[in-house]
């Protein structure tokens, strides 16, 4: 199982239906399986931060969601996911392919991408770096689980080392 | 309300001149200002009254501040989604919104939350969810901060720049009916209502995890996907 069948294989499992995303090269082959698949519906965005908004309206019709981005976009919704996510217990999801590590070429990654972990725990978000692909079926299955019991925001990690760094050196 | 259609495009160099809004406001007849109970200018308690009278099973998206004050001054009625904080996303919400459910679905958004996220309404263009109405109230200012200037910006034409219905409002008369046909729309459509600032002293519930509930129990019956009923497995062989 690749680690693609894994993300798209939780999610179906948690009836995760709603995704938001913007164009990633790294998550350029989850993007194209829930773009075409059903039960997916999926939806481009113009901003990232707009997801977390998307993305809660469709939990507050009854919808399950999840976004998919990289960590660059990620840093767009950080006052979404303090000032909105957190007080309404609205539960969050995201898939974020996170640059600036093992890999990087571009230092405009860095300083985001590298921290963005450390980030997310100071604002009190859990959040998990996936690098193996055997974890991450499981993982995300058990991270949409978490985040939709407890409505808490939950975002997953996955390392450049696990979908594929772009090779510009 | 300007005379044409939402959806008519044709009529947009008629707005040119609309940067002031005190010159003869169509549709709100000579005589009809003396005395009369439609304002010359749009009032947005009293057009908020009238979106909830319009629309009164709407689920409706308040952006912070007063869009906010003002809806829950009338009323604070489960269907209420008020926004205490991430001021440039109730629109996003409002289409996450209308996106799963069939009812309508109303955003009230301030002209600075509007400038935020303007292209969010690129993103709403191409959903285009028939049940959602945004309406933006145009009063110029930031109004919780202390009333600093907006940018001017012809938000009704940006709008329809990203392929979206929509029009400008300068009167309570022409709201009324520019909110009437954003509704009856076929797609989703956007009304600029141009209001004087004002200052409400309500204010919604400050529990946010109280509203987001209760909105969505209004929405889904407090059934639909909600925890512990969707996810029974999971929460039958939890340790809550």
């Amino acid at each position: 199982m690749t680690w693609i069948d894994g993300v798209v294989s939780a999610l179906q499992r948690n009836d995760v239906r709603r995704v938001a995303y913007l164009p990633d090269s790294a998550l350029s082959g989850l993007i194209e399986r829930v773009e075409s698949n059903e039960p997916f519906e999926a939806v481009s965005l113009a901003r990232e931060e707009h997801g977390v908004g998307l993305l809660s309206g469709a939990y507050l019709g009854g919808e399950r969601g999840v976004l998919l981005c990289q960590s660059s976009g990620l840093a767009t919704t950080i006052n979404a996911l303090s000032s909105l996510s957190k007080p309404t217990r609205i539960p969050f999801l995201a898939v974020v392919s996170r640059r600036g590590d093992l890999g990087e070429f571009n230092d405009a990654q860095v300083p985001f991408g590298y921290a963005v972990g450390d980030v997310l725990d100071d604002i009190g978000i859990r959040n998990r770096r996936l690098d193996v692909p055997e974890t991450v079926e499981r993982d995300v299955d058990l991270a949409a689980k978490s985040a939709f019991s407890t409505g808490e925001p939950y975002v997953l990690l996955l390392d450049a080392t696990l979908t594929g760094a772009k090779d510009e050196f | 309300m300007s005379s044409e259609d939402p959806s008519d495009e044709a009529g947009e160099a008629d707005r040119a001149d609309e940067g002031n809004g005190v010159d003869d406001p169509i549709g709100n007849g000579g005589e009809a200002d003396e005395g009369a109970d439609i304002p010359r200018r749009a009032d947005q308690i009293a057009c908020t009254e009238r979106v909830l009278g319009t629309t009164p099973e709407a689920a409706i998206i308040a952006n912070l501040g007063v869009a906010s004050y003002a809806l829950a001054g009338i009323e604070d009625r489960p269907r209420n989604f008020y926004c205490w904080g991430a001021m440039g996303l109730a629109t996003s919400i409002g289409l996450g919104v209308a996106l799963a459910i069939d009812d309508p679905v109303t955003v009230l958004e301030g002209d600075g939350s509007m400038c935020m996220s303007l292209g969010a309404l690129s993103t709403v263009a191409a959903c285009d969810p028939p049940n959602l109405a945004i309406v933006v109230w145009e009063n110029g200012v930031y109004g919780t901060t202390g009333g600093q200037p907006v940018a001017t910006v012809d938000i009704a034409g940006a709008a329809r720049a990203c392929g979206l219905a929509a029009t400008t409002a300068e009167t309570g008369a022409e709201f009324e009916t520019g909110y009437a046909e954003a509704v009856a729309h076929e797609g989703a459509a956007l009304v600029v209502c141009r209001v004087p600032p004002i200052d409400p002293d309500a204010r919604p519930p400050l529990d946010s995890a109280h509203v987001a509930r209760r909105f969505r129990d209004a929405l889904t019956d407090g059934t639909e996907g909600a925890e512990g009923t969707v996810r029974g497995e999971w929460r039958d062989g939890g340790d809550q």
